[in-house]
Parts: structure tokens; sequence; C-alpha cells
């Protein structure tokens, strides 16, 4: 049996199995048969099995290259190196599919393990949606989108179509697995929501157990958000790392609910509270995993971020409205079962914040799916005219004048930012209140006194961060006008925009979360160390393992903070340049100076592209070059040259005669600039004639025009050494180019700058206009080289940018730079774009902090933890 | 046959024994006669 036919008969297999485990699972919840609910806990443990069978033969199909299977063929071919092989695993939609049924087959197995040998209703259902949910995308696959599908007649093509290059990329390879678990593991809080709410079982005891589960969902789609990020702002080119794009909208919609959740289930864990919300917040997250899917399909298909017909959009859509009506009726029946045991006390409240938190969350979902969606709906002239009437109506009403919508509405990210911004610094400022805030249990005087001490450290922390972030500008604001400090400060302060003021409440609030956590940790472990004796380090590992809920959520507000932080900083003050830019010009940027060096040509046969490297010198302005670096020049010029300090980080080097500083600066310029892409075939002395070939032949493939821009290199000297120096000719046939040189002296200088290698002696070299005697050369160990590139794909019609950034801990410089084709120049996009490792850090802060709380944590240390620790009420 | 093929082949022939051994403990399960509670390994 082939592979093809053995996958088809196992997904069938598969499907059955997931099918029986369903109908098992209803009846036994149904009926209370603890016989059928355990059965189908084993059914669905076989299914992950089955499905890792399943996984291990599509990837054996696509690393033995079988392609008579069509996803084979479609996404890898056989020059693909194997890293990108297993990659492509989840590259296009059908293995993107498979990925979906083999991780949620075998969640949901691990799920059922845990929960062996209970055969109560509540697991039966909770059985029952994940099997059934299985069953759905196993559906899709058999008849919709087959990653087992073979082509019908032949045998199929030699060699497939390779892998789209946006995703050879170790940081999009690995984008979507994290982003696809975190999305497929929001069905087990789900299922045991509906577990619960079906067998009416109000303890809570369902939001206890689905802790680690919500975690590990909401870390992996986390991750899966900021690798995104991380690949947008190295690879993509346009200068950001968050679009408001359809799919990175789609992929955010889960991850504000189920940010919601994680703090519902606390205050229900706490007392009892907010029970309703946290089921409907399982429910909703889960629809908006399944919306997100249907949304975009991009996690399930090729064709990144676009918006094609897929045969999978009927099922998404039915799913959608089935998963709404089942859990929404539910959750209405049992209404009166889930009534919180408590109500919530005072808007000062924990609680309280819980709730006005869900409410801005559910303000953004709101925000950001009218965004997205709009644009869409109102495509259909329908939707359009229905607008305009309503618009109209309203106009007439207010009495203003009204203009008709002629085309789809387009929204973009100004919209977004400008709608959210506020939003955000209303979250982050709950985020920094809300864990002052007592819960009903420990409203005692201790507790009081400590949350008002830690408030008014808190908003002096705030308040001082405020005044040092207004000082630093107004004093510079005062050097430049000459004001007074004060003045210049007030000036500064009255005529910020709202990005500026956004930037200012965050780093207030953020520091105020920071200082509140710092605050609320130190306490309690000073507490423990006075009652128990300990060290710092120890008494701090105790209090953690005793509370992690208070303390890991401390550390994950601060790395939240930190990247509120980094929006803050990205959305207040970045700074950005558009310039097209000759050879040795230079553009400044917030104090630095990046001059064009020029083009270079590179080529990877084993990642099959070529690129085309721009080169720039990034200096701070008024670097200038050491005295060793000047000795290092003198040393290898000839006797009787002058050096001399130049113009920033140039040198100017002064030749006893012209035709000496000539021949030097010709011979300095072939090494350097057309050595490196070109060979020299053939010289003709007498004649002064010399052919030119490029180096690496296997460039021109993929770039066919550089070698039209190697032409333009060497016409560049030619112009620098006058009219009618070099004349430049290409074959008709031979990509190759004759140059004939007027002056036998430069000739020379040119063959043997060709024959030697670049001259470690100098970066750049240009002579000096109106004085032919004198050469400006920037010698080595001034400033840093930054190469950014765009590389061409033999296999691939589209071309990829490689940014290139100088990461720094106050802002990063960023440059994205398309040489233009054939000719001399650069388009470069440079920008100062601060606090972005802030953001990282802030990110991995997250991500690590999760990682720890969703482990099992070992059992609490006996003994006096600390005097708020009675806060914490077991149930 | 190479080492891979063999080790594909080993990892097949495991997984799928698993999942025919829950299977067959599934249906172990069934009816009057069931394992009960903690019928597992």
């Amino acid at each position: 049996m082939g592979v093809a036919a053995l996958g088809q008969l196992l997904v069938m297999i598969l499907l059955g199995v997931t099918s029986l485990a369903t109908v098992l699972a209803v009846i036994g919840a149904l009926r209370k048969r603890e016989d059928l609910v355990r059965a189908a806990g084993w059914g669905t443990r076989a299914a992950g099995w089955l499905s890792v069978a399943t996984a291990l033969l599509l990837l054996r199909a696509i690393l033995t290259h079988d392609f008579r299977i069509q996803y084979v063929a479609q996404y890898t071919d056989t020059s693909l190196p194997v890293f990108y092989l297993l990659t492509a695993f989840w590259g296009g939609e059908k293995g993107a599919l498979a990925f979906w049924v083999t991780a949620l087959a075998l969640l949901s197995a691990v799920w059922a393990r845990s929960r062996r040998g209970d055969g109560s209703p509540e697991t039966g259902w909770a059985l029952g949606v994940l099997s059934a949910t299985t069953s759905f995308f196993l559906v899709l696959m058999v008849f919709a989108s087959h990653p087992f599908e073979t082509f019908s007649a032949s045998g199929g093509p030699a060699d497939g179509n390779g892998l789209n290059p946006l995703l050879q990329n170790p940081l999009m390879a690995v984008h979507p697995p994290p982003q696809l678990l975190g999305f497929i593991a929001y069905a087990v809080p789900f299922a045991m929501a509906f577990g619960a709410l079906a067998a009416g079982r109000a303890d809570g005891s369902w939001s206890r157990r689905a802790r680690p589960w919500s975690l590990f969902a909401w870390g992996m789609l986390t991750a899966g958000l900021v690798v995104g990020e991380l690949w947008s702002y190295l690879e993509l080119g346009w200068g950001g790392y968050w679009g408001w794009d359809p799919v990175e909208n789609a992929a955010l919609l889960p991850w504000l609910t189920g940010t919601a959740m994680l703090h519902t289930a606390s205050a229900e864990y706490r007392g009892g509270h907010l029970r309703r919300w946290n089921l409907a917040l399982a429910g909703i997250t889960f629809w908006l995993t399944l919306f997100a899917t249907f949304l975009t399909r991009s996690q399930l298909i090729q064709s990144l971020h676009s918006f094609t017909g897929s045969a999978l959009t009927p099922f998404f859509l039915w799913s959608l409205v089935v998963t709404a009506a089942v859990f929404g009726g539910l959750l209405a029946r049992r209404w009166k079962t889930f009534a919180p045991r408590d109500a919530i006390v005072g808007w000062t409240s924990r609680e309280a914040a819980v709730l006005a938190q869900i409410g801005l969350l559910l303000m953004m979902v709101f925000v950001v799916m009218w965004g997205t969606l709009l644009p869409k709906f109102s495509e259909s002239p329908a939707v359009l005219g229905g607008m305009n009437r309503v618009l109209g109506a309203v106009a007439a009403i207010t009495g203003r004048e009204f203009v008709p919508l002629s085309g789809a509405i387009q929204v973009g990210p100004e919209w977004f930012n400008r709608v959210i911004g506020p939003l955000g610094i209303a979250l982050l400022a709950l985020t920094a209140v809300g864990p002052l805030l007592p819960n009903r249990a420990s409203v005692g005087a201790e507790g009081r006194r400590l949350a008002w001490r830690t408030a008014l450290i808190g908003v002096a922390v705030a308040l001082g961060l405020l005044a040092l972030l207004v000082g630093i500008r107004g004093r510079a604001l005062a050097i430049v006008s000459g004001l007074s400090w004060a003045r210049a400060s007030w000036i500064y302060l009255s005529g910020l925009s709202w990005p500026g003021i956004y930037g200012l409440a965050a780093a207030a609030f953020a520091g105020m979360t920071v200082a509140v956590a710092a605050q609320d940790w130190v306490a309690t472990v000073r507490a423990r160390r006075r009652s128990a004796g300990e060290s710092w380090r120890r008494a701090a590992g105790v209090v953690f393992r005793a509370n992690p809920r208070r303390f890991g959520g401390h550390l994950v507000h601060v790395g939240v903070a930190l990247t509120f932080l980094g929006y803050a900083g990205a959305a207040g003050k970045i700074v950005r340049k558009d310039v097209v830019l000759d050879r040795m010009d230079a553009v400044t940027l917030g104090g630095r100076e990046i001059r064009f060096l020029g083009t270079a040509e590179s080529w990877n046969p084993a990642e099959n592209f070529g690129a085309l490297q721009a080169r720039f010198l990034v200096t701070h302005l008024g670097e200038r070059p050491s005295s060793e670096a000047q000795d290092r020049l003198r040393a290898v010029l000839p006797a009787g040259v002058a050096v001399e300090p130049g113009d920033g980080a140039f040198l100017r080097v002064s030749f006893p005669d012209e035709s000496r500083a000539r021949a030097w600066w010709v011979r300095a310029r072939a090494a350097a600039e057309l050595a490196p892409s070109l060979s020299l075939m053939a010289s003709d002395p007498s004649r002064c004639v010399l052919r030119l070939a490029p180096r690496i032949p296997g460039i021109l493939r993929v770039v066919p025009e550089s070698f039209q821009r190697m032409g333009e290199a060497i016409q560049a000297i030619g112009r620098d050494l006058g009219e009618g120096a070099i004349s430049v000719s290409s074959g008709r046939r031979d990509p190759v180019w004759t140059v004939t040189v007027r002056d036998p002296e430069v000739f020379e200088a040119l063959v043997e700058g060709l024959s030697g290698t670049g001259d470690p002696a100098w970066v750049a070299v240009r002579p000096v206009e109106g004085d032919a005697a004198r050469v400006d050369v920037i010698p080595p160990g001034v400033g840093r080289l930054m190469t950014p590139e765009v590389r061409f794909y033999l296999r691939s019609e589209n071309p990829t940018t490689e940014v290139a950034i100088e990461p720094g801990f106050w802002s990063d410089l960023y440059l994205a730079a398309t040489p233009a084709r054939g000719v001399g120049s650069v388009n470069l996009t440079a920008m100062d774009h601060p606090m972005m490792t802030v953001l990282w850090l802030g990110a991995l802060v997250v991500l690590v902090v999760t990682a720890v709380l969703a482990w099992p944590l070992p059992a609490p240390v006996p003994g006096p933890v600390a005097v708020r620790q009675a806060e914490e009420v077991p149930s | 046959m190479t080492g891979m093929d063999v080790l594909f082949a080993l990892s097949m022939a495991a997984v799928l024994t698993l999942a025919i051994r829950d299977l067959l403990r599934g249906l172990g399960e069934l009816g009057p006669g069931g394992r009960g509670p903690g019928g597992q390994a």
C-alpha cells in the first residue's frame, strides 16, 4: 500500500474513532452511563495515537519527496533544506489542517488521560465536545482539503513547487505552531466549561482544573503574536511590527478574551465571583478561535494574509452558528444555577476591577472586529446603500451636510491606533491599580494599610517618572530656545499631541505597575523573612510557590507594562526618513550619519536565492577616526603623502601630484567596488582594454539587472575621472563588460585593483571635488557597517527584504533598502525606533513567567508565609 | 532500507499498537461486564 492510500485510510479510521467517541460520550453523559463515558475516554486516547501516526506519515511523505501527493508537490521541492521541509508540514492549508487535527487529538488525549477512570456526565460532555471538534476538522480534511490527495492520472511532477520564500525564514517557520496551538488549546477550557454547564456543576472545579490549559493556550497565543511581530519587524521591511492586518487582528481577538478569562478564573477561585462571565468567556474565546480561522483562513491557507476563496468557508460559517447557538442556549438555561456566591462588594474591590477589565477587553474585541469586517462588508452595494441611508437620515436630523459613501470603507492603522490607544491606556491603568484593590476576604485593617502604602508609592513613582520625562524634554527645548527650564517644560507639555500624551500616560502607569508589584513582593518577602528567619532568596521562592497566582501575576504585569512602554515609545516618536541616495551620499537621523557606500551581490545556492546588498556606514555625528586609524592608513600609503582629519569620518589624503592621487584612488576603488563582483577575464595593455565578467554568474539568473549595476559601477569611476577617460560597452550575447581606458596609468591601476582583493586600510574612497591631488578616505574602525538586502529566489517571483537593525536599549536604528535596479542609487527607509528592546524584553518576561505558571508547581511550603497570605481563600 | 526507514517503521508500529491497545480497553469498558472505575493502565 502506498503512503497516500495508507494516509487516507488512517484519516478515515481516525474520523470513525472520534465520531464513535463523540456518540459514546454524549449518550453516556445523557444517560449517566459511566461505562460509555470511560469508553469514550479510551477512544479519545486512541485517537491521539492515531493522529500521531497520520502526522508521521505526512512528515515521511514530505521528507522522502513523495511528489505523487499534491500537498508535497505544492509546498516543497528537492532543493529545500531539511529544516524547511519539516516546517512545510504547516506551510499550506492542508498541512495546517493536519497540524490542527493532530494537535487537537493529542491535547484531547492528554486531557482524557487526566480524567481517567472518571465516568461523570461532566467529563462525558467535555469529551463529547473535544471529540466532536476533532471530528469537525477531520470532516473538513476528508471532504474539502485532504493532505494525502494524490495527482489523478500521472505519477506527479518530477520536482515540487518549493516553499513560499516568505516562509523560508527561521522566525516565520516557527511562527505557526505556537499560534495554531494557542487557537487549538482553547478548545480544552471550552470543553470543560461546556461539561460543567451541561452537568450543572457550579462548584467552580472546572475552572480550577482548566487553569493550566488556559495558561498554556494563552502563552502559546502570546508567543505566536510576539514571533509574528518580531518577524514583521525584522523581515517585512515596512518599518513596523503590527499593521492591523486582518490576520493579526484575528489572532488578537481570542487573546483579548483569553486575557479576560485568566482574571475571571482568579475571581471565581478567590470567592466564587464572576462565574457566568468565566463560562461565557471560555465560550467566546473558543468561538473567536473558530472565527479567526474562518476570517482569514490564512492559518489554513498558503496565500499569506489574503482573502481568497476556500472550500472551507461554508463549513466554518456553520460551525460558528452552531457553537454560538448551542453554548449560548446552554448558558441561558443554566443561568440561575451558576449565580455568583456573593454580590461584588463595592466598586473598589478586585472583582469590580476585573469586571471593568472585561468591559475594556470586550470593547477592544468589538473595535477590532468592526475595523476588520467593515471594509469587507462595505464592499457589498447593499450594505453600502443601507449605511448611506442611515447616515443620510442622521445628517438630516442633525442638519449637517452629508456626502454619501461611494466605495468600500478603508480602515487603516491610524484608525485602530486612535481608537485602541485610549482603551489600552485605561487597561494599563487597571493593571497598575487592580492588584492593589482588596478582594472580599482581605478587607482587614492591615491589608488596607498596606494597600494604601503601595498605592502611594505607585502614584509617587508614576508622578516622578512623568516629571522626569517632561523635564528631559523641557531641558532639551530650553537649551535650544534659551527659555527657562520650567517654561520650556510647560511649552513642551502644552504642545503635546495625542500620541505623546498616550506615551506619557503609558510610561506613568507602567512605572506604577512595576512599583506596585515590587512593593508587594518586597513587603511579603520581608514579612516571611521576619517570621521564618530565611534568606532573601529562599523567602522569595517560598512566597512565590505559596501564591503563584499573585506573584506570577505581578511578574506578568511587569512584562505587560514593559511591552506597553515599547508600544508607547513607538507610537510617540519614531523618526523616519525615506530617501534616494547615490553612492557616498549621506542622510542624518537621530544623531547618526548614514552613508551609502554602494551595492554588492551575493549568491546562496544552498537556499536558492541571490541577494542585492546595500552597504551603509553608520557613524555618530561628530565621530572622527582615531589616531591609530590614521597611522594604519599612513602605513599603506606611498611616501610623501600627508594624512589629516577631513570632513566627519573622512581623512583627507594629500598626494604630491594629481596623477599619483588618481592612480591611487582608482586602484582603491577598483579593489573595493569592482573586484567583489567582477573578475578580470582578459587585459590588453597595448590598447588599454579590459574584459570583465561577473564573478558569480548564478546571480544573473535571479537578478539579471545586476549586470547593468556592475557596468554602472565601472562608469561611476569613469565619471569621477572626467569626460572620455573610460568607455564601457557590453557584449551582445555574453555578459561581459569591455572597458577601454585612455590613460595607461589609470589602466594599470584598474588592473592592479581588480587583481588584488579589497584592501583593509579603507572603507570608502572618494576624490575631492575641485582638488585632484587630494582624496577623502574613511579608514576602518570608524562607525559600523550595516547591510540590508533584498533577496531574489530562483523559484519565486516575490523578492523578500532583510532589514538591518542596530539594536539599542533606548532605540533601534532600522534600515531597509531597495537598491534601485540597474543604477547605482538606493531607496532607503531609515528609522529611529524607540524602546523596541524594552518591548521584546517585556514579551520575554510574560512568556517565561506564563511557562512557569502553567507548569504544575510543587506543593506549598508549610509554615507562616506572609501577613497578607490570608487573602487566598481555598474553596 | 535506510536508518530513517527503520525508525519510521518502528515508530509507526509502536504508535499503532498503542492506539489498538486503547481501543480495546475502551471496548472492555462497555456493558455491565465492564471493568468499572480505574480500569486503566
